[in-house]
């Protein structure tokens, strides 16, 4: 007899062992993580403290770490293309660069400059600037009037018949933007501040978004821009 | 429940394998619910019969398995929440140099954490110190069409992000006196110097962690990848030796773990090689206090204690393919030591490896070969005394000692011979078994089976234990 309840116990204390795995198993079904549960409110009408906290907890493409793709020439150690995280400033794309060379002009740059994707940046030769003064000086006496000076960062400072092809609106800087008909330079910040805020622009139709552009003005550019993914 | 008397962190292995498999399924809180379960299962499904103080034990278990989760997910959830410097300006060592595709992987240990360079030349050496400029990158995390995640792989090794170096400037080491990772490379020379070409890959492998690229891929072919990662055998092989020079006496324990440790540090710590460092560090220990310790529970103490100090290594293939292997050879030993005839177990032991490890082994070099267990039979026996022989002959080499050199080319000819044997088995098998849902789900229950009979769970609870078992273990790892 206690032979037979000690056998018993056995099966049972077996079979208690197999339920704690039944219940293991249905934590890992029934439990999933937390941002698996959120259900989708796009429906929901959020007051503005519950937006900005889901926004804060949510992971959106925004927050996931992205890399700028930078040009640097001129004077410093190794010129080329570096793969630098975004919101760098031109002091971590010339320290990626290996350094400014001897030759080059501190005081021509701006270390401190926010840059952007896709800019490409020269570091000007001590001296360099002055010269290129008197060049832009003397081919004025000249009666010369289309002079490319390679200024810092190297946006292109161009009128805009001399734009070679449309603007990109999601990459370029607030200076790129002033070139198009009826963009000013507070506008411009705008249009980049807007992005910042709200991420790349889907369609050109989306900058009527940007406070001060009108259907009126973007008919002005509207062949000047161009949106790329 | 013989499992608590016979290898009470078992269940506690088991539990934080299962939880770190669902981990970033589950909720935070629910982590650590789960492991109890599954401890609690391990312990209650290997019930026999009933002993003293069980239930205490199995609260101790209970207990430690709480503690242990709690911490594990403590640690991971510090990593993945850890902000980086925008910029980093320090001093470090270089801790390793690895080939990285068609670039070099270098380590740099600092105190701001580890830092990851990718290089297109192997440009600096083990053990330089350097000071550093540049810009902290987070690691890749999970990537389309990949099931390698940088991420993990580096933290388990200790690194914290990849860097983009804007000054790099080697240094000399003034301030440490104790520089491991310089010895290691100053022994890498020596041997590279002084002792014929196979020969030298071989030594280099053993002592110093450095894989020819060449033999790497031949053993690769052959099936014994593993003689050339630092393992349980090569520590084997080292403890051996220094224990017949250091004697029975007082300091020998600590003179056998300070050298264990130097010899583990200088191989370049891989997991595997942490991993029997701890088994033997557990065992001298037990030694010390007259208690003979269980090879089961000795393997599942020091994969709890790799998980305790980095839980990443969860995710790290040597560690996974360690603790397989070194479990069906404890389980095996375990058998052995009840009685069943040792030529028994000798001739089992390679194949129920090859098996324990197929799963993991196909399912991330997408083959194994069927060679391999052939060749094992031949590979242990002919390593374990070739091994010490070159590590003797090449001391001799440096010192000058006639006959040295004659020797060394003679030892070089036998390695050339046995590439060849090994060529000639892979020629005569060629056939490579690939990754299938029903060999994996075969091959983890077999192990499965083996380990609970270690434990001596009755056939039919084995059974059940295996099939269900296996079926869990492709739910989670599947």
């Amino acid at each position: 007899m206690t032979e037979l309840k000690e056998k018993y116990k056995a099966a049972l204390i077996f079979a208690a062992g197999m339920v704690c795995f039944l219940i293991a198993g249905l934590i890992v079904s029934a439990i999933p993580r937390v941002a698996d549960r959120t259900p989708v409110t796009e429906n929901k009408i959020l007051t503005e403290p519950q937006a900005e906290i889901q926004e804060q907890t949510q992971e959106s493409p925004k927050e996931l770490p992205a890399e700028w793709f930078l040009y640097i020439t001129g004077h410093v150690r190794k010129p080329g293309v570096y793969k630098l995280p975004e919101n760098s400033r031109l002091f971590h794309l010339v320290e990626a660069a290996g350094g400014l060379t001897g030759y080059a002009d501190p005081n021509a740059i701006n270390l401190a400059a926010l840059l952007s994707d896709g800019s490409h940046v020269y570091i000007p030769k001590k001296g360099e600037k002055k010269e290129r003064e008197d060049t832009l000086a003397s081919q004025l006496q000249n009666g010369q009037t289309t002079i490319v000076v390679d200024a810092f960062p190297r946006s292109p400072s161009k009128k805009q018949s001399d734009i070679s092809g449309p603007i990109d609106v999601n990459r370029a800087t607030a200076e790129e933007l002033t070139v198009l008909k009826g963009i000013g330079p507070s506008l411009a910040k705008r249009i980049v501040e807007y992005r910042r805020d709200h991420g790349r622009f889907g369609r050109v139709e989306d900058l009527l978004k940007v406070s001060g552009i009108g259907v009126k003005k973007l008919d002005g550019f509207r062949n000047n821009v161009v949106i790329r993914p | 429940m013989f499992i608590l008397v016979r290898a009470p962190f078992l269940p506690i292995l088991a539990a934080l394998v299962s939880m770190l498999a669902v981990y970033g399924r589950v909720s935070f809180w629910a982590l650590p619910l789960f492991a109890l379960f599954v401890a609690l299962g391990v312990v209650l499904s290997s019930f026999c019969e009933s002993r003293k103080r069980q239930w205490r034990v199995t609260a101790l278990v209970l207990s430690f398995t709480l503690i242990f989760a709690l911490w594990i997910i403590f640690s991971l959830n510090k990593s993945e929440t850890d902000t980086l410097p925008p910029f980093i300006d320090t001093a470090g060592t270089v801790t390793d140099v690895r080939a990285w595709g068609r670039m070099y992987a270098i380590s740099i240990m600092t105190r701001e954490g580890g830092f990851v360079l990718k290089e297109p030349f192997a440009s600096m050496t083990d053990g330089a110190r350097v000071r550093l400029k540049g810009i902290p990158i987070p690691f890749k995390g999970e990537q389309p069409k990949s099931d390698f995640r940088e991420d993990r792989f580096w933290r388990a090794r200790g690194m914290r992000a990849n860097l983009k170096p804007t000054e790099l400037t080697v240094i000399q080491a003034s301030d440490e006196i104790l520089n491991i990772h310089d010895y290691r490379w100053r022994l890498y020379r020596l041997i590279s110097i002084y002792t014929p070409r196979l020969t030298g890959a071989y030594l280099n492998a053993t002592w110093t962690g450095k894989r020819d690229e060449q033999l790497n891929a031949s053993h690769r072919r052959w099936g014994t990848s593993h003689l050339l990662a630092i393992s349980g055998f090569h520590v084997g092989i080292v403890m051996s030796a220094l224990s017949y020079f250091v004697g029975h006496n007082k300091k020998r324990v600590p003179i056998l773990s300070l050298a264990l440790w130097f010899y583990v540090i200088l191989a370049g710590a891989s997991a595997s090689a942490l991993r029997a460092a701890l088994m033997i560090q557990v065992a001298l220990i037990g030694r010390l206090f007259g208690r003979l310790s269980s090879l089961i529970n000795s393997v599942c103490v020091a994969a709890v204690l790799l998980l305790l100090w980095s839980p990443f290594q969860f995710w790290d293939i040597g560690w996974r393919l360690s603790v397989l292997a070194a479990m069906t050879v404890a389980a095996v030993m375990e058998r052995s030591k009840r009685g069943d005839p040792s030529w028994l177990i000798w001739l089992i032991l390679n194949p129920l490896i090859w098996i324990a490890t197929f799963a993991q082994v196909t399912k991330t070099f997408e083959f194994t070969p069927l060679a391999g267990v052939l060749i094992n039979f031949a590979a242990l026996p002919f390593f374990a005394f070739a091994l010490p022989f070159a590590s003797a002959l090449s001391v001799l080499c440096m010192l000058g000692f006639p006959f040295a050199d004659l020797a060394s080319r003679a030892l070089e000819g036998a390695f050339v011979l046995w590439g060849y044997l090994a060529d000639f088995v892979t020629y005569a098998l060629p056939w490579q078994i690939e990754w299938s849902e029903w060999g994996a789900y075969a091959c983890a229950a077999v192990f499965l089976a083996v380990v609970c009979r270690s434990i001596f769970i009755p056939w039919l609870n084995t059974v059940i234990l295996a099939s269900f078992g296996a079926l869990a273990a492709f739910a989670l790892f599947g």
